[in-house]
């Protein structure tokens, strides 16, 4: 008798732990009346404690939506989304988000635009006029570390495209997150600031190791940010490859130009590929 | 000051001393009858012989005019926030408001009079009616109109409706408010007069209409280059507060 080979399993769980992040059997149409759009179907992820997982995939499949499932923004119409333990029912409360668009508001200086979600998220809310000096201190301590010391008290308008992306990156992770949500924050820069702002990004992670879900269409970006990436197929999103990226990969800028990390963007490539021309 | 900012503030003052000195040249080049065309010489004149009657009717136009002005804003910025917060409520109120808007409001004043008498109160109410609601539609705009990301950010940090817009919803519409604001001075003044003119005992409308019944031609065109300054006077009360409140709004760019 042969003994045959067990299944392998797509991700690895370390110490039996639940992901933190788990969507099971997701499915999700857009618009009302029936005649909607069918964004997700039997969509299954998950995302371990303190991993970088990052979503690619052509455009529209879903992948922004899946992100407003995690965090709480919409419901499935069908499936289950859970988020450290708990069935995700309402917006929650524990994720930091930053999207292509800095989205600040113009007339709040840098350092106030950060501030904001102090402003508004429990338990920080009721102390914070106490408490502003303190988080001013905390605020600019995280400036200095991303290259903004010299502008916090500049306006939005007064700073150049990476700078506002930066600040809107400090404002996602000001309130400390478990969970930090990026959909294509690095998409609208320029080649050289998006190196810079990589950098920073993984700098940062590697400091706090939240659990990051980026979204992206740069599948270079993908394999140097993220510790597995997952590519998802053309409308209804689905996952059709996961792949672990090896850390030497995710190393330095170097890295990026090995034989290694072209075969594992080739690889990706090739399910993008045929995510495209199989839209079923 | 150089020369091309001296020359940037002077232009306005040219361009009216232009308007009148043509008037007056016209009337007095093709000898103009006075009860038909007074030169602007004839109707200020005409101003400083009656200036205590003008006097009198601008502070009670001014009155009704302010009163319904600031009536309109506290009413249309309540409504504005309201229906710009909710697709819903946008849904709900938008045709109801477009035909109400569309009523002229001369129409409304023999029903105002019915209701409340001949007076100052028909004549603010037509104010506010005529102010109000570009007001609302403005400030429901510039609310409505807030980017969905920022939304989400702001919901996945766990803030309620009210709490977005006190701290985006608002702010971002103040913009809208003060553009509409100029606007909105502008109609209030125009609804002061003409319910004046309609049904009223004082004001500046019914100046108007008591000196042109008269055929005291000089005296209408005192009343109504004094409508017209006061007019200018509002505008750039309502213009410099704008630029003062929302200088972000024009990159720090504006004039001051």
């Amino acid at each position: 008798m042969i003994n045959t080979p067990p299944p392998p399993r797509e991700e690895p769980v370390p110490g039996g732990q639940r992901p933190f992040v788990e969507l099971t059997n997701v499915s999700l149409t857009y618009g009302d009346f029936g005649e909607g759009l069918l964004a997700l179907q039997d969509f299954h992820l998950s995302v371990q404690q303190g991993e970088f997982t990052a979503l690619v995939g052509p455009s529209g499949c879903g992948k922004s939506t899946t992100l407003k499932l995690i965090s709480g923004l919409r419901q499935p119409d069908s499936g289950g989304v859970i988020v450290a333990g708990k069935e995700v029912s309402k917006p929650l409360k524990i994720v930091g988000m930053a999207f292509q668009n800095p989205t600040l508001l113009p007339w709040r200086t840098s350092l106030d635009n950060v501030l904001l979600p102090l402003e508004i998220v429990e338990p920080h809310r009721r102390s914070f006029r106490k408490e502003r000096a303190r988080h001013a201190e905390r605020a600019m301590a995280l400036f200095e570390k991303v290259g903004l010391k010299d502008v916090a008290d500049r306006f939005p308008w007064q700073l150049s495209g990476g700078m506002q992306q930066r600040v809107s990156l400090c404002r996602s992770l000001i309130h400390e997150p478990d969970l930090l949500l990026l959909d294509e924050p690095f998409g609208a820069l320029d080649a050289f600031t998006r190196e810079d702002l990589w950098d920073t990004m993984k700098a940062l992670w590697e400091e706090q190791r939240f659990t990051a879900v980026l979204i992206t269409h740069d599948l270079t970006e993908s394999v140097y940010m993220a510790e597995s990436v997952h590519v998802l197929s053309a409308r209804p999103g689905r996952i059709v490859h996961s792949q672990r990226i090896p850390p030497e990969l995710r190393r330095d800028r170097d890295a990026r130009f090995s034989p290694a990390f072209a075969d594992a963007v080739y690889q990706l490539r090739q399910h993008v590929g045929h995510a495209q021309e199989d839209p079923v | 000051m150089n020369r091309r900012k001296l020359r940037q503030a002077l232009s306005p003052w040219v361009t009216a001393f232009g308007f009148f000195a043509i008037w007056e040249v016209a009337c007095l080049a093709f000898d103009i009858p006075q009860s038909i065309l007074p030169s602007p010489i004839d109707s200020v004149r005409a101003g400083i012989e009656f200036w205590p009657v003008i006097l009198s009717a601008s502070m009670q136009t001014l009155y009704t005019t302010l009163v319904g002005f600031f009536l309109a804003l506290v009413v249309g910025v309540a409504l504005g926030a309201l229906v710009g917060s909710s697709q819903a409520m946008y849904r709900a109120t938008n045709p109801l408001l477009i035909g109400f808007n569309s009523v002229p409001k001369v129409a409304m004043v023999p029903v105002l009079v019915m209701w409340f008498g001949i007076g100052s109160v028909p004549a603010i109410l037509t104010a506010f009616l005529t102010a109000f609601f570009p007001i609302l539609a403005n400030v429901a705009t510039g609310i409505a109109t807030l980017e969905p990301e920022l939304a989400d950010v702001l919901r996945s940090l766990g803030a309620k409706r009210s709490v977005i817009l006190r701290k985006v919803g608002l702010p971002r519409a103040l913009p809208y408010l003060f553009a509409s604001l100029k606007v909105a001075i502008s109609l209030a003044f125009v609804g002061s007069v003409i319910a004046e003119m309609v049904a009223s005992d004082g004001g500046i409308g019914y100046l108007l209409l008591t000196a042109s019944s008269s055929f005291r031609v000089p005296l209408v065109f005192a009343a109504l280059l004094v409508v017209g300054v006061l007019g200018i006077l509002m505008y750039l009360i309502a213009d410099l507060i704008e630029r003062r409140s929302t200088r972000w709004a024009t990159r720090g760019g504006g004039s001051l």
